[in-house]
């Protein structure tokens, strides 16, 4: 049987969009493919012909929680409930799958747990800026008490003895969707923290299946386009931003064409310049645009800048102040508050970044990184090359422990 | 915090009120908050001030109050609800008890 590779999801499109365009590629290089995820959700993600094993669904119900408060309700809301719910299902697609490496992401510690259980090496997929810059490593009660989560979870599930690592760290590779030009751009003078076996293969693209319809003809060459958006988890707090991006938006008319991605309702009588839909294709957009305005989700800011599109950027929870900080130290963009800030200062923010071509040109910059880090190419590459590794270094230890070889080696790498 | 078992006596009325306006400079870069800022406010759990915005406030407390007020280091020393707790008020209990601001 050919290597086989099991990707463990969560149903947020921001993290399965980049791991689906790496599943996709396997797939076209003849390697197994299989996802654990929730059907309805995974599957207009991962389209018709993708192997799913079905976990449960549970929606992100701390989604819309900010500042710290996200930490708590992300693991205490969403992490340590997923882990439990999923766990059968997971065993279950380990034993009729067969895999030879599961593809994790981040926050799926139900996944790394299946990994450990069944001696099988397995890979991070981090698709946001959480996990890889550890926001939190000034805070050493805050990760302590992540840490005292992750041993809750690892004990409920059966598991022997002391939590052997951090889950949202696999100790044999961690494919990052972004690039160090980015994930260093706010710390320039500090060591990376992330663990040596971290391989950044820059957002992950290609294979993606087709998206949401769009009325192209809407379009006016002779003017510039900008999108707005806020992704979906903080679609709840965004009424009042989009209020005012419409209001900055309003005397522009001559000059742009604004798409906002929202319910109807968030903008009542959009300007005629002003288009509101509840879904975009925003990848197949892009090459259209010059500029963007969002929540600094990592799949947007990445997406944007590998289009050399400049940010106009308002994070609203999680990670987004890491990578608004990281796209705005990189001079890709203009950081604001997605709080209160004025529709004058929002359209200052948006005329700076149109109309200086230091942002494109910053953008410019990522957009060469991105290309010469890989994507989902070199994300593949590196899975299959722990594949071939787990194939010569058999058997592997149970809990990832004791592994001989090159593995054990990576482990060790790993530990600082 | 135990400095402030005083009770709310006018300095540390002042107090937090210069230090909510300090708050409002190191984020609010254009003033425009969504709601007053007052004693109770929590700089974590109401305005979602991001290490960014804190690190701004730390440089602006430190500016006004002296070096010996080190919000950053005592915020890192804080468990996670203390840190979603953290109100103006306590931070003006801080410095108060750092700077002898009293």
């Amino acid at each position: 049987m050919s290597d086989g590779f099991l990707f463990v999801s969560l149903p947020l499109a921001g993290h399965v969009n980049p791991m689906a365009s790496v599943a996709a590629e396997l797939s076209a290089r003849g390697r197994r493919v299989a996802w654990a995820g929730s059907e309805s959700f995974l599957r207009p993600l991962v389209g018709p012909d993708a192997t799913i094993y079905p976990i449960p669904l549970r929606v992100h119900r701390g989604g819309g929680t900010r500042g710290l408060a996200s930490t708590r309700a992300r693991w205490e809301g969403y992490i340590t409930p997923h882990a439990k719910v999923t766990r059968s299902g997971i065993d279950r697609a380990v034993a009729d799958f067969r895999p030879t490496v599961l593809a994790v992401d981040e926050h799926a510690v139900g996944g790394a747990i299946a990994a450990h259980r069944h001696g099988l090496p397995w890979a991070t997929m981090t698709s946001t800026s959480m996990e890889l810059t550890r926001p939190f490593h000034g805070l050493p009660k805050v990760e302590e008490w992540i840490r005292a989560r992750m041993a809750a979870i690892w004990t409920a599930a059966g598991m022997p003895g002391e939590l052997p690592h951090n889950l949202c760290t696999s100790p044999h590779l961690v494919v990052a969707f972004t690039v160090p030009e980015l994930a260093t751009a706010a710390t320039p003078d500090a060591e990376p923290l992330w663990p040596r076996h971290t391989v950044l293969v820059g957002p992950a693209l290609t294979h993606r299946p087709p998206a949401a319809d769009f009325p192209w003809e809407w379009l006016d060459p002779a003017r510039q386009h900008v999108v707005v958006t806020v992704g979906t988890l903080a679609l709840e707090h965004a009424r009042d931003f989009f209020r005012r991006a419409v209001d900055a938006l309003r005397p522009l008319g001559d000059r742009l064409q604004a798409i906002m991605t929202a319910p109807q309702d968030f903008v009542p009588d959009p300007p005629e310049h002003v288009l509101v839909r509840p879904k975009v294709p925003l990848l197949d957009l892009m090459p259209r645009l010059d500029a963007v305005v969002c929540h600094a989700g990592l799949n947007t800011v990445t997406e944007a800048l590998a289009h050399a599109v400049p940010l106009v950027l308002a994070p609203v929870t999680s990670d987004q102040p890491i990578t608004a900080a990281q796209a705005a130290a990189a001079g890709a963009g203009v950081r604001v508050r997605f709080d209160g800030t004025s529709p004058e200062r929002l359209r200052e923010a948006v005329l700076a970044v149109l109309d200086d071509p230091a942002y494109r040109a910053a953008a410019a910059r990522l957009q060469k990184a991105f290309r010469a880090a890989g994507g989902a190419r070199a994300a593949a590459d590196h899975l299959e090359a722990l594949a071939r590794r787990a194939a010569t270094d058999r058997p592997v230890g149970p809990a990832g422990l004791g592994v001989p070889g090159e593995l054990s080696e990576l482990i060790k790498g790993g530990a600082a | 915090m135990a400095e402030t078992a005083s009770a709310a006596t006018d300095t540390d009325t002042d107090l937090s009120a210069q230090i909510a306006l300090l708050v409002r400079d190191a984020a609010g870069e254009d003033g425009g908050w969504p709601g007053p800022i007052g004693p109770e406010t929590r700089l974590d759990g109401d305005l979602f001030l991001d290490s960014a915005d804190l690190a701004a406030l730390d440089a602006a407390l430190r500016g006004r109050y002296g070096e010996g007020v080190d919000l950053a280091g005592h915020i890192a020393g804080l468990g996670l609800e203390e840190i979603i707790g953290l109100t103006v008020a306590d931070v003006a209990a801080y410095v108060a008890q750092r700077s002898g601001a009293r």
